[in-house]
């Protein structure tokens, strides 16, 4: 029974090539997309499973709500206080994640990447494999540090540098006590190199590790098993309130994420490293899903249209004692056996495509058919998909009546219509993602055009080692870069356009008096006097900083109010309730962290328009540009006005290696770093156009195939109607007629999917490409699925009403 | 108005030829009414087919109304084919998505015609056809002798000069038959051309002339008793 169920299958297979490939591709197709995308989902849902007490580990955040700011990191007294406050938690691990950090080993200058200072306890968090040493009791010496096995050999030329050492910022000097393997890709965190905490007193100053404004040190608690974070969350509020002083729980607040959830929950301001996002993860599976049904709609569609050619089978069968039971599992077999063909393919598909999909994304994607597991999912994979796109079929097709069927009465029934409603929902959703593409890609286009209210262009922009003794350094080094005739300028800031600025003081107006009410949250960036004019920045009322206005005291305990100048956004200024021309010549008190006794008294200078300074993503904040300080230059911006730029790159190189012996140079262009910010939109552009033709591939295979059985089914009426005198012409008119109307009818479910869908999607981006801007999609969209669909039917028409009408009668 | 001289139609199936039609000579002349006859398979209507230019000859000359139109090309044929040459085929080959009305109507549409002139031509044949009532019926609806009357009134409605039927009657009880017969012999009085394929000899009464065939060759024409009888 079964081997003749099997040869059934096989011949029904093989005997129809075009309808056997059609379905064949389009299940291979998508069998394959849903395959690459699991492999990614996998890879994505994998982050930080691999710790010990991971389920139970939690890393604390903070929120700052004044200026909107979410932070991944908090206040590295936050962590031992927790742990003394709450006896529940049975350990904290703080890391700083420093960034890159200059240092030199034997006269050489390296700039060292991602360089964290962490608890000596991290080990006991996150059980990196050790290499060399003992990992355990590295960190307790804050002489020490730790490397991974590609830092060991990328500085010391050895895997085992043990008792090596290293001279960073050109002034602390440590030793290699031990080597780690290098990081999974699939952590959250990012380092090359761990620094001892009980370093950062001696270099940062004694009082360091207390700063509650230093917002930088990521801090993770392990709970005990089966504990509800909310029992401790919900006691943050009081926590902070007992330590920062009463009310302060209302403008900053804790929180905690499980460690395993970060990945891709966590968006925060300042992570270690740009996270995953769930919402990708869902976008890309939905998309995989649509192509996979694309799919089998084809299947459930040819199977349909042609059942009248199975009709006899189904009849005689019946006549010889099948049961409707039988039959439907005949037809489910054949269905099965169609998928696994195309598995086969899809397989074949995924070991070829899979390592250019990795490569796109940048990430470790494997597959690999060893793995039972694997072969298991593949194989109920087939039988899903086997029996869910053969079940429509298989109930239609052996409902046949064998009286009806053998007389030939049988005919299509209102499977028509339905066949027609999957069409519909085909091109629906092909149209549909085509749009989503469009708007993805116009977007892209948006925020590049975008006027930024600054000049970014033609910026080289370099990152100072952030070490005291060489702030005397930065004064002579910009003049002496100002020399070449190719460097327009050189000005130096707290940040550069493109970051996201943390730094934020608390400002009273100097008319009112200092109460909780008064007090206003602003984002500060410190800025030289030049800046302004070195990224052309308009003034809307006042004007720019003046020499003498660099370098202000701070206040002391002798000089308790000292004097300084600022210039506002015209955001700052609304919210101290100024209009441009108003907030020139008021006074402004900036409150220190020591006290509102001690202040400075800033003199608004100018206003400026809102400039975009971080990416699009982020809201355009009140922000307070105060005048250069030597502590605050952590960035050099350097304009070069030349078509070769190599010659003023080769002077900054030149200049900084003579200045700053003890530190690398690294440089960028401006606007590289700006591509950057959108990179992972434009991957997600440039994934959503692969996966939309994809999907319109697969669509058209099954239009055509659909195409090919109507036409073949309407040959006789075609033949009489070139009898009766119709033209080519006429004929394909006749063909295509029917199926525009389902393009039409797909455009009107689209549109509004399309619309609604994008609309939320940009509502992640904080300026987005007005609608005016993508309309046009809509229409270009309608006629490129109207298009293909001609052209496919055309063919198909055009052969059959070429052909001598004595050849669509002679079948009679 | 048709003159064919040793025309022949090769079909190719592989290596294998078949001869359909091999060196026919025959010519019609405008009013006849010919009767072609012959067992199954031995070329009557591929004979047709040539001469409604529904297939191509592979070689030898066909004239129609003076024109060699042996190697003309599918769009041009066409053309002469429309405006000049009406079918009739043994299975009806009505269009079952079309109601009889429409489907009288649709060389008209090819035509180029207005749809209320369309209409109204088409339903003025119906009324001649006595199947009026049944205008707005789909062909399965209609009894066969019903469908064959609704395809005579299609061909018919363009006023061709020629018709061409393929066994009209065959798939006809006797009455239906002799009332199909009737109609096309009420067509040939008033002027038109008629070529008409059939197994029935008393069919062949009907015809001015008789043409036998056998094996792809003309064998005989007979003029018959109805001619004789005429011309007595």
């Amino acid at each position: 029974m079964l081997s003749n169920y099997l040869k059934i299958a096989w011949r029904n297979i093989v005997g129809n090539p075009l309808f056997s490939a059609i379905n064949i591709i389009g299940l291979a197709i998508g069998l394959a997309c849903c395959i690459i995308i699991t492999v990614f989902v996998q890879y994505e849902s994998s982050f930080d499973k691999q710790w010990d007490n991971a389920d139970r580990t939690y890393r604390v955040t903070r929120d700052f709500f004044s200026n909107n700011l979410r932070l991944a990191a908090v206040a590295p007294p936050i962590g031992p206080l927790l742990a003394e406050d709450f006896p529940e938690i049975e350990a904290y691990t703080r890391a700083l994640g420093a960034g890159d950090v200059g240092m030199s080993v034997d006269q050489e200058q390296f700039m060292a990447e991602n360089v964290a200072i962490a608890d000596p306890n991290i080990f006991e968090f996150f059980a990196f494999e050790v290499l060399h040493g003992d990992a355990a009791t590295a960190l307790e010496d804050p002489s020490n540090f730790v490397l991974t096995r590609s830092a060991a050999e990328k500085y010391f030329g050895t895997d085992n540098p043990i008792g090596r050492r290293a001279v960073f910022m050109g002034q602390a000097e440590a030793t290699v006590a031990a080597v780690i393997e290098d990081l999974p890709s699939n952590t959250h965190m990012r380092f090359e190199m761990l620094l001892s905490i009980r370093s950062i007193p001696l270099m940062m100053g004694p009082t360091a590790l207390e700063n509650w404004g230093s917002n930088n040190y990521y801090t993770y608690l392990r709970l005990p098993e089966g504990y509800a974070p909310e029992d401790l969350s919900s006691r943050f509020p009081a926590f902070i309130d007992k330590h920062q002083g009463a009310g302060r729980s209302d403008s900053n607040a804790l929180n905690l994420q499980r460690l395993t959830d970060i990945h891709l929950t966590s968006n925060r301001d300042a992570e270690w490293r740009e996270n995953g996002s769930l919402a990708t993860v869902y976008t890309f599976s939905a998309v995989a899903l649509v192509i996979l049904l694309i799919a089998c709609i084809n299947f459930m569609n040819l199977t349909t249209a042609r059942s009248t050619q199975r009709a006899k089978e189904v009849g005689i069968r019946k006549v010889v004692g099948a049961t409707r039971g039988q039959l439907i599992f005949q037809f489910l077999g054949e269905s099965t056996l169609l998928v696994a063909l195309a598995m086969l393919l899809a397989v074949a598909i995924v070991e070829l495509a899979l390592p250019f999909f990795a490569a796109f994304l940048e990430l470790p994607l494997s597959f690999s058919l060893a793995n039972p597991e694997t072969l298991g999912v593949l194989l109920v994979g087939v039988v899903v998909v086997g029996l869910f796109a053969g079940s429509y079929p298989a109930f239609y097709l052996s409902h046949f009546r064998p009286v009806e069927v053998l007389k030939g009465q049988a005919t299509g029934g209102n499977s028509g219509l339905l066949r027609k409603g999957l069409v519909v929902f085909q091109f629906a959703t092909s149209i549909a993602l085509l749009i989503a593409t469009g708007v993805v890609m116009m977007q892209m286009q948006y925020v590049r055009n975008i006027d930024l209210g600054y000049d970014k262009a033609n910026n080289i922009v370099l990152p100072l080692p952030f070490f005291a003794p060489l702030w005397e350094t930065y004064e002579p080094l910009k003049v002496e870069l100002e020399t070449h005739p190719d460097i327009v300028s050189a000005v130096y800031s707290s940040r550069v356009p493109g970051m996201l600025n943390l730094d934020s003081g608390v400002y009273i107006r100097g008319d009112e008096q200092i109460t909780d009410e008064s007090m206003v949250g602003i984002s500060d960036i410190k800025v030289d006097y030049q800046w302004f004019d070195h990224y052309n920045v308009e003034f809307l009322a006042g004007r720019s900083f003046r020499e003498n206005e660099r370098r202000i005291e701070m206040p002391t305990d002798e000089q308790p109010v000292t004097q300084g100048a600022a210039i506002l956004n015209e955001s700052a200024a609304r919210r101290l309730g100024w209009s441009p021309q108003e907030a020139v010549g008021q006074i402004l008190r900036q409150l220190t962290s020591s006290g509102t006794e001690k202040f400075i008294e800033r003199e608004v200078v100018g206003v400026i328009p809102d400039i975009h300074f971080a990416s699009l993503h982020n809201e355009m904040k009140a922000t307070l540009y105060a005048e250069p300080n030597p502590v605050y230059n952590r960035q050099l911006s350097v304009k070069v006005d030349a078509r070769d730029p190599t010659s003023a790159i080769q002077h900054l190189e030149d200049v900084w290696a003579r200045m700053l012996p003890a530190n690398p140079v690294s440089w960028e262009f401006l606007d590289d770093n700006f591509a950057a910010l959108y990179r992972s939109e434009q991957r997600q552009a440039q994934m959503f156009g692969m996966f939309s033709a994809f999907a319109i591939f697969v669509a058209t295979l099954g239009l055509f195939g659909l195409a090919s059985f109507t036409t073949e089914r309407r040959t006789k009426e075609i033949g009489i109607r070139k009898v009766m005198g119709a033209s080519v012409r006429d004929i394909v008119l006749l063909l295509t007629r029917d199926f525009t109307g389902l393009v039409l009818l797909a455009n009107v479910i689209a549109w509004p999917a399309a619309f609604y869908f994008m609309s939320d999607w940009l509502n992640r981006f904080v300026y987005k490409a007005p609608f005016a801007e993508w309309a046009w999609l809509f229409i270009v969209s309608a006629f490129a699925a109207l298009a293909v669909a001609w052209i496919t039917i055309a063919v198909q028409a055009s052969r059959a009403a070429t052909a001598r009408p004595v050849m669509a009668l002679r079948y009679e | 108005m048709i003159e064919m001289h040793d025309l022949n139609k090769v079909y190719r199936t592989g290596n294998v030829e078949t001869t359909a039609l091999s060196g026919i000579n025959l010519e019609i002349n405008n009013g006849e009414f010919i009767a072609i006859m012959g067992p199954s398979g031995c070329g009557k209507s591929t004979l047709l087919n040539v001469m409604g230019m529904l297939d191509t000859p592979t070689s030898g000359r066909y004239g129609f109304q003076g024109d060699d139109v042996a190697n003309y090309a599918e769009a041009k044929l066409a053309d002469i084919r429309k405006r000049n040459i009406g079918f009739i085929f043994q299975s009806f080959n009505l269009i079952d998505e079309l109601t009889v009305l429409e489907n009288v109507a649709l060389p008209l549409l090819y035509q180029k015609m207005p749809s209320r002139e369309r209409r109204e031509l088409a339903e003025s044949v119906l009324e001649r056809m006595g199947i009026a009532h049944r205008a707005n019926h789909r062909p399965q609806q209609l009894s066969g002798g019903q469908q064959q009357r609704v395809a005579v009134a299609r061909a018919v409605i363009t006023q061709p000069s020629l018709i061409l039927a393929d066994e009209p009657t065959g798939n006809l009880d006797t009455g239906n038959g002799e009332e199909v017969l009737d109609l096309l012999n009420q067509l040939n009085a008033d002027g038109t051309t008629i070529v008409m394929v059939t197994h029935d000899p008393s069919h062949s009464d009907h015809a001015s002339r008789v043409v036998h065939m056998l094996d792809g060759r003309v064998l005989t024409e007979n003029v018959t008793s109805v001619q004789e009888a005429r011309r007595a």
